[in-house]
């Protein structure tokens, strides 16, 4: 076994080892995440990655833990699919024995707006913890003792005891009071419910018979009222209080009759309405009965939020770099505009500023007569071309890897980015098959050291690595560049004064 | 006292000016890739059974006693979760350095120091052949590499050696062990290790070849610059530790 390949061996069981460790060890919850803050009075057994739980189940992480205002801030990392509103409340409770706890949260309910990226979660309670449950405990203790020690004293037991024996009585009085009452409330509610009943009997011919006997009563007493002739008042006046209840009554049986009938036409317009949209006939009957308008209308929904969410989702970051070439001592910029419409997927757009250019290189030969003598006389001729060079590249991403290919630099390629940790970035990328000798190869670290920091320290990156290794023209370089997403564009235009 | 503080001073310059010019040259070609190909396979691949064999032992006695007062608590199963962080951050880097020390740097500084007493570095200088570059920035290559390498075995290992301890001797429910052995470890915590890894490849190499070419006085001489390396690079690994413990701890947050 050459000694290359024991090398090679070696360092792939240590990658394997590294990578089994990292994946067994990484929290593979990331996901889709909002970030949202919560002010809290004690962080007391929280960690950085505690758990968020909605129901039990993790739904995000305590991504940091700082002050503000005196009062803890926590930093939380919550899946995007878990709508959170402005009442929403989250509460730490104690996860283990050991003293670790959780954050558990009651998301709220669409009586309240949604809470918006970067909100505050107003509603936090923190004092379930062990300590806090244990106070309590030791006051209930020490109120408790004190009761004892009053319950126990001769005079107190005395009152005590009459205490108790007029609870009993009472007690028992109300016992029976209420018995009473429920047995008189049943009686009520089955009288009533009789009554009910028969009332639901009557029919409308019944009904049609009352008004005639109340029309006829009508007739009766104005005959009688004819009959007395104005001679007894007090016959008078009663027959006169009779005539208007009669009256009275007889409009509110018109009434009903006419409300039902109301009721009748309108039952029937209903009924009439839904047959005619069960048999799909008008537009909404068609709505409501036919397939493919229902599945057109339901492709339309799709696509038009799938346009949604790509147009709102749309990430845009803004790259800026500039490499010093060690070995041509020259600076190389770049220029990138990265698109990413989904998590998995971009596209990125950038100009370069390459010193080298591209690099050409003819030799002529040609015969001179010198004196009669002739001399054959090789030009190299080195032609420098491109110095503005283009990248046009798609790339998917699978996890940490992001696979690119398009335009490098002019030359058609791909390339392979590896993001192990946020902090750093590994590229390789192959391109210019076409130019008749080895492709070229540049490879690339990236540091983000000051990530951490505020802004704008936490756009600033270095870079390092080589270009055109395969080559025989190949160099080193290292550099700084800047760095925004479309947050950071944002607060950076909305920062510059207005002229 | 004063002549040992002089003394001290200059050799701390000399050793300075040293690290400087080995950083120096790490960055200009042309890079021996044979010879830093030989040192891996000294320091990396003849290393591994040693170092698999230490930090087995200490994942075992970690989780021994762990277990033991975990017990207490009815959360021996936690126990697992403590071996791995404790492997991640700490242990792995650190016994794996010690070890390499004791294997790697005493050889490093016993071979440069008998060539320095037999003249070989002298004749190099005279072939203009510059010691630094030929011995000793391909080691510190090979170092860089291997320690970090090596550390992500002795992860893996140190922290088995814990699992075989609480599944096979102490009877600890395996799975509840399994599932809570990666419970607090972060991805970063692994990143660190191998960061610090690395970066105590270089200061061993350094302090050992730093030794090695400022030998003089014969065998003696060779074995008493070799006693120094050691005892130094030993001491120099755990103070460099403790600081980038500490300015991760501040940076990262960890």
């Amino acid at each position: 076994m050459t000694r290359a390949l024991k090398i090679g061996i070696f360092f792939i069981i240590c990658s394997c080892c590294a990578g089994v460790y990292i994946y067994k060890a990484a929290d593979f919850f990331e996901g889709d995440t909002s970030t949202y803050y919560a002010l809290a009075d004690d962080a007391m057994g929280l960690l950085r990655d505690s758990d968020v739980l909605v129901s039990g189940v993790v739904v995000g992480k305590l991504d940091k833990i700082g002050l503000e205002n005196g009062k803890a801030k926590f930093t939380l990392k919550i899946s995007k699919e878990v709508p959170i509103y402005e009442n929403a409340r989250l509460e730490k409770v104690i996860e283990s024995m050991l003293g670790t706890n959780v954050l558990v949260l009651a998301p709220g309910d669409s009586s309240a707006p949604l809470l918006k990226e970067n909100d505050y979660i107003k509603n936090v309670k923190t004092d379930s913890g062990m300590s806090a449950a244990m106070s309590k405990v030791s006051e209930i203790m020490e109120k408790t003792d004190a009761l004892m020690e009053k319950v126990l004293e001769r005079e107190n037991q005395e009152k005590l005891n009459k205490i108790i024996d007029m609870l009993v009585r009472t007690t028992e009085n109300t016992t029976q009071n209420v018995e009473g009452s429920i047995k008189m409330f049943s009686s009520v509610l089955k009288d009533m419910s009789e009554v009910m009943q028969k009332v639901n009997a009557r029919s409308d011919a019944e009904m049609e018979k009352l008004s005639k006997i109340l029309e006829n009563t009508l007739k009766v007493t104005d005959r009688i009222a004819e009959i007395s002739d104005g001679k007894d008042e007090k016959l008078n006046q009663t027959l006169d209080d009779l005539r208007s209840s009669l009256k009275l009554i007889a409009d509110e049986l018109a009434a009903s009759r006419n409300a039902m009938q109301d009721v009748r036409e309108i039952t029937s317009n209903v009924n009439q309405i839904t047959e005619k949209v069960a048999n799909g006939e008008g537009t909404v009957g068609k709505l409501l009965t036919d397939e493919k308008l229902y599945e057109d209308i339901v492709k339309v929904s799709d696509k038009l939020t799938d346009y949604a969410d790509t147009l709102l989702g749309m990430k845009v970051y803004v790259d800026a770099h500039s490499n010093y070439m060690v070995f041509n001592n020259a600076f190389k910029t770049y220029f990138d505009i990265t698109l990413q419409p989904r998590k998995d997927r971009f596209y990125m757009l950038g100009v370069v500023d390459d010193p080298r250019g591209n690099v050409s290189h003819t030799t002529t030969t040609h015969v001179t007569d010198v004196d009669g003598t002739r001399y054959i006389v090789e030009d190299d001729k080195t032609v420098v071309s491109d110095k503005l060079k283009f990248n046009l590249q798609i790339g998917r991403i699978f996890g940490p890897v992001a696979l690119r290919g398009g335009i490098f630099q002019n030359k058609a390629g791909f390339g392979l980015d590896y993001v192990p940790w946020k902090y750093i970035s590994l590229s390789a990328e192959i391109f210019d098959f076409a130019s008749g000798g080895a492709p070229q190869l540049r490879v690339q670290g990236l540091a983000r050291p000051l990530l951490w920091a505020i802004e704008p320290f936490s756009w600033l990156y270095i870079t390092a690595g080589g270009e055109d290794l395969i080559n025989g023209e190949r160099d080193l370089y290292f550099g700084l560049g800047l760095r925004f997403d479309d947050d950071d564009l944002k607060s950076i235009v909305s920062s510059v004064p207005k002229p | 006292m004063l002549k040992f503080f002089n003394k001290f001073i200059r050799n701390l310059v000399d050793f300075l000016r040293f690290s400087g010019e080995c950083c120096r040259w790490l960055f200009v070609p042309p890079y021996r890739i044979g010879q830093i190909a030989e040192h891996i396979e000294r320091i990396g691949l003849q290393s591994i059974p040693i170092v698999a064999l230490s930090v087995f032992t200490t994942g075992m006695i970690l989780a021994l006693q762990l277990i033991n007062i975990m017990y207490i608590f009815r959360a021996e199963t936690f126990a697992g979760a403590a071996v791995a962080i404790a492997m991640s951050r700490e242990l792995a880097p650190v016994v794996t350095a010690i070890v390499l020390i004791a294997k790697n740097g005493s050889a490093m500084t016993a071979e440069i120091g008998s060539m320095q007493v037999t003249e070989q570095i002298a004749a190099m200088e005279t072939m203009a052949v510059s010691p630094l570059r030929y011995l000793v920035v391909p080691r510190i290559f090979a170092s860089i590499l291997a320690f970090p390498a090596l550390t992500a075995i002795a992860n893996a290992v140190g922290v088995y050696g814990g699992y075989f301890v609480a599944a096979y001797v102490m009877s600890v429910n395996r799975v509840a062990y399994n599932q809570t052995m990666f419970f607090f470890v972060d991805p970063d915590d692994i990143w660190t290790g191998l960061i610090k890894a690395a970066v105590f490849g270089f200061i061993v190499t350094v302090i050992c070849c730093y030794h090695g070419l400022r030998t003089s006085g014969g065998a003696k001489g060779v074995g008493r610059r070799t006693t120094a390396a050691v005892v130094l690079s030993t001491v120099a690994i755990l103070v460099a530790d403790y600081i980038m413990t500490f300015l991760f701890i501040r940076l990262l947050g960890m």
